[in-house]
């Protein structure tokens, strides 16, 4: 019976840390400081969503060093979850990569007056695969961590819409 | 559902352990979202997310070469071979 209870305290854990690290990313930025330009409020939203990742990254490495009394001292976070969270992670890095130079690409045609088409679906192609990359993130760690980053998600989502109606 | 002294005293030594890590994200998360950059350029935004991938980049490659991992050529991480 003890085992039954310890281990459901152990199913609870993960559930506190969740919340706690959803309800931080809920925060919202000041509404009266923004960017300059739309593509300088997108680069500003996936700068934010590699930071966070970047703190994800490390909470899951440290969870991967830290014992739980509750399981004989294993770990929060097996290796094999903490190294796919680093996957997931290093992709998001370089989708990242790939939307500052589709943003180079896409000033540089657009004061050329050409076609941005192209750079726009370049553009929603390396958002995409940033959101997929978090997304990722919450199928290597139990009990829904992505709820730490759904507010990164949605305005990941927001900054795609605003790309397909034309804002940049 | 029996709790005993032991089960409650384990709780509380896991929850000792995790609290601070969970304090610790949250602030750096709440930090991170409600940062603004007033006075910035288009090109310091994309500076930052370029610096900010990179970070992630290097950030994950180190943990994973520490794991034994390793980067094929087409980009995949490969896990090390079982032994």
């Amino acid at each position: 019976m003890r085992y039954r209870s310890t281990v459901r305290l152990a199913r609870l854990l993960p559930l506190a840390f969740v919340v706690a690290l959803g309800a931080a990313a809920c925060a919202h930025p000041d509404p009266t400081v923004t960017p300059p330009t739309a593509v300088a409020s997108a680069a500003d939203v996936a700068t934010k969503l590699q930071a966070s990742a970047n703190v994800i990254l490390h909470a899951a490495d440290a969870a991967g060093k830290t014992a739980n009394p509750l399981a004989n001292g294993t770990p929060l976070l097996s290796t094999r979850q903490v190294d796919l969270v680093a996957v997931d992670v290093y992709k998001l890095g370089k989708a990242g990569k790939r939307l500052k130079a589709g943003f180079d690409d896409y000033n540089a045609i657009k004061q050329a007056g050409g076609d941005l088409s192209a750079q726009r679906v370049a553009i929603q192609q390396a958002i995409a695969d940033a959101v997929e990359a978090l997304h990722d993130v919450s199928l290597a760690v139990p009990s829904g961590t992505v709820a730490a980053i759904d507010q990164g998600v949605a305005d990941a989502l927001a900054v795609i819409a605003a790309i397909k109606a034309g804002a940049l | 559902m029996e709790v005993n002294v032991q089960a409650v005293t384990d709780a509380v030594s896991l929850v000792a352990t995790v609290t601070p890590q969970v304090l610790a994200a949250y602030s750096t998360l709440k930090s991170i979202w409600t940062q603004a950059n007033p006075g910035k350029t288009e090109a310091d935004f994309l500076a930052m997310l370029d610096a900010a991938s990179q970070t992630n980049i290097d950030d994950a490659t180190a943990i994973l070469i520490r794991d034994g991992y390793s980067l094929s050529a087409d980009g995949e991480w490969q896990p090390p071979a079982a032994s």
